[in-house]
């Protein structure tokens, strides 16, 4: 719950849900449908550890989606989903860098 | 699981047309006929299924019923059995609700057998017997008698006689969808000299069940190439307290959210299609513009309070109220 205060709050940051590996809906930041949206980040999470797994990629800890106006960040942590849409979409990149940094 | 083909296949039931063309569908979900070679998850169903496909071998002789409550599935499972079935015998099926005509069960089913009628019960059931023993030199198995919609206070002394004839001319097999208690109603109408029919009841599925049953569903008719459609956990907690478990409530419900979805050109089934969608109707048959339309707002106050009420029951915490505004 911490994690999805702090990320909400990093800049171009429009919204953020907290789900689960299974698409559960835990909590939501400006986010109208975070259901829908745990959803999708639960399935694309679970898809792609597997397809990372394949490649030999090891845990997977992050999923980046850009698109032509918005992106969206799926961070994985343990058995939790966050998924943060960047607005813009060219801010992925610094937003990337503020997760990174504060990971530690 | 083989994948379904991008054309339906034939005898199969087409998916109805909104269905086909918003969310890429071959075949109707939740039909009742599943496509050969898929394995829809639907627990216990399976396995009685497989029971009662072994037990009606090539020698005949085997009568027993498949008992259950409304909506449990127990006539859609029966006529699964039959469909299947068919392709190696032949198969008479008869609903036994009220014949306008008067006729009794016996000559009903042997209009149904194509056989003429007889104005004596006698000679009729003879008749019957002869043409089944007939058709099991000619299909090499058993023919099955399937009797849907038995009521077992109506047709109780007709069955008797026709479970009876089953177990002495060993002519066919007799598979009756009938209520729960149906082997004791037959009891007491003179059953008696070579026991009980055996009943199946079909129970309903557990909450555990109903997400790969409806999975399973969803994978069995969908385009092999289409995208996939996706199921919220919540969802899946409120169709399970809606259908308590029920197949054909689960089959009707499941396939209305579905409609709802391809109506608003989403794949994803939420707990606004989980709620909204009739357990009585089938919108598929309907006209799409009449469908309900998502609120502005989801979910109400007094669906998150039901919400928090399944996610209790699944040890999970109450569903978020409402969005935070962040800082």
């Amino acid at each position: 719950m911490a994690d999805l205060t702090h990320i909400s709050r990093i800049p171009n940051v429009a919204s953020a849900v907290l789900g689960d590996l299974s698409g559960g809906f835990f909590d939501a930041v400006r986010e109208a449908d975070g259901e829908a949206v745990a959803a999708v980040a639960g399935f694309l999470s679970t898809n792609l550890a597997e397809a990372g797994d394949r490649l030999g990629l090891g845990p997977l800890g992050r999923i980046s989606l850009s698109g032509e106006r918005r992106a969206t960040v799926i961070l994985l942590r343990g058995g939790s989903v966050v998924a943060a849409s960047v607005d813009p979409a060219a801010a992925l990149t610094a937003v990337e860098r503020a997760l990174d940094g504060s990971r530690g | 699981m083989e994948p379904p083909p991008s054309a339906a296949a034939p005898g199969l039931p087409v998916a109805p047309d909104l269905l086909r063309e918003a969310l890429g569908f071959v075949h109707r979900p939740f039909s009742g006929v599943v496509p050969p070679g898929a394995a829809i998850g639907d627990g216990p169903v399976s396995s009685i299924r497989a029971r009662v496909a072994g037990l009606l071998g090539e020698d005949g002789g085997t009568a027993l019923a498949i008992t259950g409550g409304a909506e449990s599935g127990h006539s859609t499972l029966c006529r699964r059995i039959a469909n299947e079935l068919g392709a190696q015998r032949l198969v008479v099926e008869l609903g036994t609700g009220r014949d306008p005509g008067g006729r009794t069960l016996l000559q009903r089913l042997c209009a149904a057998a194509g056989v003429p009628e007889e104005p004596a019960e006698e000679a009729g059931l003879d008749a019957f017997i002869a043409r089944m023993g007939e058709e099991r030199q000619r299909w090499g198995h058993a023919s099955l008698v399937l009797l849907d919609g038995v009521v077992s206070h109506a047709a109780a002394a007709g069955l008797v006689r026709l479970v009876e004839a089953t177990r002495w001319s060993r002519a066919f097999h007799l598979l009756v969808a009938g209520p729960a208690g149906l082997s004791g109603a037959l009891q007491r109408a003179g059953l008696d000299e070579a026991g009980p029919l055996e009943e199946i009841p079909v129970p309903p599925l557990s909450a555990e069940q109903i997400g790969p049953y409806v999975r399973g569903w969803i994978a069995a008719t969908l385009a092999s190439r289409a995208p996939p459609i996706l199921l919220s956990p919540d969802a899946l907690l409120l169709l399970a307290l809606r259908t308590q478990g029920a197949i054909e409530r689960i089959d009707c419900v499941a396939e209305n959210m579905l409609v709802l979805a391809a109506a608003e050109k989403r794949r994803m089934l939420g707990t606004w299609h989980a709620w909204t969608a009739s357990d009585q109707a089938r919108w598929a048959d309907g006209e799409p513009g009449s469908l309900p339309r998502r609120p502005a707002s989801w979910p109400p106050p007094e669906v998150a309070d039901v919400l928090d009420v399944c996610r209790r029951g699944a040890g999970l915490p109450p569903f978020p109220r409402v969005s935070r505004t962040g800082s």
